[in-house]
């Protein structure tokens, strides 16, 4: 496989689609990355950080498939939203289909997780008081 | 999805459709051969040719029928069992409509962004982040 051709272009087109659909669901921002990810959990976090004043809102979802390896970094904000438990589970919903060789399903299962857990709240019942 | 497969399923699934062909198709020759219609040939000798054709040509047809059958899907990008393994591509930033909705490949002069070295802004984040990290 020639460099720069990881993703078929259907494949990009259902990342992206999953990505704006986190998006919509959630009023987050989300950002996915895949690549090799130079200095590991801190440089997703710089990713993050580089996102500037949008950061707090941000989620980074960062895939090393050479080093195997998955960062998730939630934005202050984020972070209310989607807590670190929902993140490990996300983890674990994209690694279970990883160690099967399924990058694409499992990049969509992760934002799938992270989407519902930070979805926004509609009420369903009528406040009586 | 049917690519997503593995080679064991498929092998399985393959030589369990030419099981069933074959045994469909052994009823009606079976048939024939017991019941001879009269003037028939059936009592004529086969020659070495057409005996090497039937017990060795076919066979080998049908070996290499299951096998291309069952390696074609791995011969395409999308029908490869493992991606993760696979990957040799640039690194690639899909961001939402938050950002443009752009999905990027490398930067613009066409070499690939170093990830994880930001440049400015890096000290903008307030409080901490939260997340996970895993490995497989």
């Amino acid at each position: 496989m020639q460099p720069g051709d990881g993703f078929t272009r259907s494949q990009r087109s259902l990342l992206a689609q999953s990505v704006e659909s986190a998006d919509r669901s959630t009023g987050l921002s989300f950002q996915l990355v895949v690549g090799s990810l130079e200095g590991g959990r801190a440089g997703a976090e710089a990713l993050l950080a580089a996102r500037g004043a949008s950061a707090t809102d941000t989620v980074i979802v960062a895939v090393d498939p050479v080093a195997r390896s998955l960062e998730i970094v939630t934005g202050v904000r984020a972070s209310r939203r989607i807590d670190d438990r929902t993140c490990a589970l996300a983890a674990l919903a994209m690694t279970s289909s990883f160690s099967a060789g399924d990058l694409v399903g499992g990049i969509r299962n992760g934002l799938q997780v992270l989407s519902d857990h930070g979805r926004n709240s509609v009420p369903r019942h009528i406040a009586t008081t | 999805m049917a690519s997503n497969l593995s080679l064991r399923t498929r092998t399985a699934a393959v030589a369990a459709l030419t099981a069933a062909s074959a045994v469909a198709l052994a009823g009606p020759a079976r048939a024939e051969s017991t019941a001879p219609m009269p003037g028939s040939a059936s009592d004529s000798v086969m020659t070495t040719g057409q005996a090497l054709a039937v017990f060795v040509g076919i066979p080998l047809i049908v070996i290499a029928l299951v096998y291309l059958l069952v390696a074609a899907p791995g011969w395409t990008r999308s029908g490869r069992a493992d991606s993760t393994a696979a990957w040799t591509g640039d690194p690639v930033v899909i961001a939402g409509s938050g950002d443009a909705a752009r999905a990027v490949s490398g930067s613009a002069d066409g070499a690939p962004p170093a990830l994880g070295s930001t440049g400015a802004g890096t000290e903008a984040v307030s409080g901490e982040a939260g997340g996970t990290s895993a490995a497989w």
